[in-house]
């Protein structure tokens, strides 16, 4: 016995010996503590540990950012000097793109000649070409496909290129408007006219991002159906405004700055390492141990910083919503428009904004959404918000009459109709508990119940897209959107909503709000960002009017930024958040 | 005892292929698309869900499934956690620091859980048997990750002796400091097991007439104790510690989400939510096959530790 106390006594001792050595500076700054000089490495966490930096492939957030820091494409965005916003510029294009024909269908885009890879090979037309090739490829169906196909522009037959092997029509390659010019020139042929915003736009997204051929075809499989390309750091080339240089799969990824990118002088860090912490709890006692120099805080967060001077707000373009199953035919009262405008007018978005720590929402078209080059958001013109209601559309008497109203007209003495949710979403659960009880307090206890049905996100989604051929899968539905083509062009958001969308996740539907859009693709409206945001306006005047769907939340979310960090922006830019790469460390 | 095994083998094979078919249609059945991105066309998601075969009857998607791993030794690809990656290939990444966090648990558990088990029934009804029973309450009674938690916001974050989270880095030192929380954290349950459960045994047992024999021959209390107690206590133990393997597999699963540890553990989580199924079907055989063999190693180690089962298999 004694002796076994002993051993006990003597791990002990060698344990606190452990303890007590080899500490790690804190690589934060909230701890405030004077360093030696040392290279400036921000330090940052995803929400899961990036697995894939193929930017052809990459669709979660920390992938996307991971392949977002290492490549770079024909142009992108870049603060302003004064850090006002930011600006589309050249990245390795040489120039602006010079419209061929002189109506917006022919386009060619120069590339610089000192365009190169990190370990020095160049990038140029072939380079291009390959990675457009390898991303349109209907063997390997990328995701970025349908993207790179068509987003700000349509590329001439890219779709029927991608999607020959279920159309059964042959494609070939020579038919897609991508062509190579001479080594340092490409030519795209678009299905429409366009004007060089919208091409310089198109061309700065991850789909028309480079690969490296090299590494591309040794990581492809026998058969060309899968390739290896980004999925471990041997297997991936930077050309960003980073460099790769050590990563841990699914954990840990260390960036250096790569001194051959065209602004490399605008980056002030000298690298940055980003881990993935799922746990938001871990994640803000990581910042709180000077671990990381800034993190995104969730509700209880917020709650415990919010007088924290360092809390600052930003937005994700995510709006939350009802809509409803009007063809529901055991509930022919969600087809009635009074019944329809006493919803959307009995909801207090202010009160339910403050329990989330969201922003009340009585529109459609997020204020992440740009209506002009100069970068004016949409939601900043007069035009969008001359028709939006006061309070936020929270009028609980005229909501009573228009119930009133809408029970009479149906011949229904009490409405009694179920909400479905993903019970995955705090912001859903807030939003449906609160109705609960605040609806049957306006139109009447014995008079209206609302039933809550949290299910999982996955099973939410389904039933609200199974609705046009199973109108009984759900009377009333929380769902959110965030349109990525939408941030440049409004009145993509408002897409969605219209009865041709072929994704719409609902069964939404007004007459006019489709005219609206029709109207949006004649290229006469579509290259005037004035007359566009007119019709974008409209439009979504027309839905809110029409109580196609209700709006009550637009997403806000909170950061915490270290004293050390010195940002580029004093506000989120909506093309670059807040710049993390082109930021300073005081350190 | 080797056509025992053999035949055991067998049989485990066998639950294999019916824990894998029937994993494979209720994945399939479940709601929700496996391509479910909202920027994808519907043009390339009937072209990827053809690829996948996922536009065919359940039957024939199941002889592809079939078909591809026995003709190709093709398991499939991850196609949301690790796209294009092989799906063991992903499992094999995250294995290692897996198992060195449950062997280390183990490690940790089971003389700790010995040494306490022993000391409360040797001083029963006594103040340390009394402590260890509060103890061992608690440790069972409360689930690993609110220790982990409280362990992480008070060792880590408030006084800062540990990393917050696992520190997968080239410095021994450091890397193993980052454990020692995890490690600890998945260590208290099963310590209060085999202490629970081993000094209900030893009380038993010292209280049995052949223990009495033993003092009687000469021995002293100790050697009593270690070389007839303790090897009479130690059977139904085994029955205890091997399946505890697979159980602390199964609550790293918490702990790893917490102190970021990539190990196997999130894997499953993340698959089955984000409709990845070649990847939760891989990790639902690793898990399964673990857990199999959990149970064969229970039955072999009765025949290596009971002699009194080998002669029973024997005399038959």
């Amino acid at each position: 016995m004694k002796k076994a106390i002993s051993i006990l006594l003597t791990g002990c001792v060698l344990l606190s010996l452990l303890v007590a050595c080899s500490s790690e500076p804190n690589a934060g700054g909230s701890g405030g503590s004077s360093q030696p000089q040392e290279p400036k490495i921000l330090h940052a966490v995803a929400s899961s540990g990036a697995t894939m930096a193929n930017p052809l492939l990459a669709t979660i957030e920390a992938d996307t950012d991971l392949a977002g820091y290492i490549t770079s494409g024909l142009y992108g965005y870049i603060p302003k000097d004064d850090g006002s916003g930011s600006v589309l510029v050249p990245m390795f294009a040489a120039s602006e793109p010079t419209d061929v024909k002189g109506d917006g269908t022919v386009w060619q885009i120069a590339i610089k000649k000192d365009a190169k890879w990190a370990n020095g090979d160049p990038i140029n037309a072939d380079t291009f070409m390959y990675s457009w090739k390898m991303c349109l490829d209907p063997v390997l169906l990328m995701n970025k496909a349908s993207a790179l196909s068509s987003t700000y522009v349509t590329i001439s037959n890219a779709k029927a290129y991608y999607s020959q092997s279920t159309t059964g029509t042959p494609v070939a390659w020579e038919d897609v408007g991508l062509k190579k010019i001479d080594d340092y020139t490409v030519e795209i042929t678009l299905a429409g006219d366009y004007n060089k915003q919208e091409v310089m736009r198109h061309f700065s997204i991850a789909s028309s991002y480079p690969v490296y051929e090299p590494l591309f075809e040794a990581g492809m499989n026998t058969d060309r159906s899968e390739t290896t390309y980004g999925t471990e750091q041997q297997q991936m080339m930077s050309c960003g405004s980073f460099v790769l240089t050590e990563w841990i799969k699914g954990s840990e990824y260390k960036l250096e700055r790569n001194e051959s990118w065209p602004y490399a002088e605008l980056i002030k860090l000298d690298g940055m390492t980003v881990r993935g912490v799922e746990d938001k709890g871990t994640q803000q006692q990581m910042f709180d141990a000077g671990e990381l120099d800034y993190v995104l805080l969730d509700s209880a967060g917020v709650e415990k910083y919010k007088e924290d001077p360092r809390l600052t707000p930003g937005t994700s373009g995510y709006i939350r919503m009802i809509d409803f199953c009007d063809t529901n035919p055991n509930q022919p009262i969600l087809a009635n428009m009074n019944f329809k405008k006493a919803l959307y007018y009995s909801i207090d978005r202010e009160t339910i904004a403050k329990l989330a720590n969201k922003l009340p929402c009585s529109w459609l078209v997020p204020h992440t959404n740009i209506a002009y080059a100069d970068g004016t958001l949409f939601r900043d013109l007069d035009i969008a918000k001359e028709y939006l209601p006061e309070n936020y559309g929270y009028d609980p008497e005229y909501a009573k009459e228009c119930f009133d109203k809408a029970l009479q007209e149906t011949g229904l003495s009490k409405a009694e109709l179920s909400i479905t949710y993903g019970s995955a979403s705090p912001d859903f659960k807030v939003i449906v508990e609160f109705l609960q009880e605040s609806w049957p307090q306006i139109f009447g206890e014995n008079r209206f119940v609302l039933n809550l049905n949290g299910i999982p996100n996955a099973q939410s989604l389904e039933l609200r897209k199974s609705s046009p051929t199973n109108p009984e899968a759900y009377e009333l539905g929380c769902s959110d959107w965030s349109v990525t083509a939408g941030k440049y062009n409004p009145i993509k958001a408002l897409e969605v909503f219209t009865s041709t969308y072929s994704r719409r996740n609902a069964p939404y539907h007004c007459d006019a709000a489709d005219e609206y859009f029709k109207q949006s693709l004649n290229s006469e409206v579509r290259k005037d960002e004035k007359k566009l945001a007119e019709v974008t306006a409209a439009m979504e005047k027309a839905l809110l009017e029409e109580v196609a769907v209700i709006p009550v939340l637009e997403n806000r979310v909170f950061y915490m930024f270290s004293d050390d960090i010195k940002l580029v922006f004093e506000k989120q830019d909506p093309s670059l958040a807040w710049g993390i790469e082109f930021a300073d460390l005081n350190r | 005892m080797g056509r025992y095994v053999l035949k055991r083998l067998g049989m485990i094979l066998l639950t294999l292929f019916i824990i894998i078919s029937l994993g494979f249609f209720v994945l399939r059945l479940m709601p929700g698309s496996v391509y479910d991105d909202p920027n994808l066309s519907p043009e390339i998601i009937a072209a990827m869900e053809a690829k996948a075969h996922l536009d065919e009857p359940l039957i024939v998607q199941y002889f592809y499934y079939w078909r591809n791993i026995i003709v190709d030794g093709d398991w499939g690809v991850s196609v949301k956690i690790e796209p294009s990656v092989p799906v063991f290939q992903v499992l094999r990444n995250r294995i290692p620091v897996t198992m060195v966090l449950n062997v280390a648990s183990l490690a940790v558990s089971i003389p700790l859980g010995v040494l306490t088990g022993t000391l409360a029934a040797l001083k029963k009804s006594k103040l340390p048997d009394h402590i260890l029973s509060l103890m061992v309450v608690l440790f069972i009674s409360v689930p690993s990750f609110v220790f982990a938690s409280l362990l992480q916001y008070f060792a880590a974050g408030k006084l800062g002796w540990f990393p917050v989270v696992f520190q997968n880095t080239a410095n021994p030192v450091l890397q193993f400091r980052s454990m020692i929380l995890p490690i600890l954290a998945l260590s208290l349950h099963p310590i209060a097991s085999i202490c629970r459960y081993l000094r209900g045994e030893l009380i038993e047992t010292l209280s049995s007439e052949f223990m009495l024999l033993a003092r009687t021959k000469g021995l002293s209390h100790y050697k009593a104790i270690i070389r007839h107690a303790f090897r009479n206590s130690m059977v139904p133990l085994a029955n205890v510690v091997i399946p505890m393997f697979t159980h602390i597999m199964g609550g790293s699963l918490v702990i790893e989400r917490i102190f970021s540890i990539p190990g196997v553990g999130g894997i499953m989580t993340n698959a089955v939510s984000t409709n990845d199924h070649s990847l939760t079907m891989a990790a639902l055989i690793f898990y399964s096959a673990i857990s199999l063999f959990t149970i064969l190693l229970v039955d072999i180690s009765y025949g290596i530790i009971d002699p009194r089962v080998r002669l029973g298999g024997k005399k038959k």
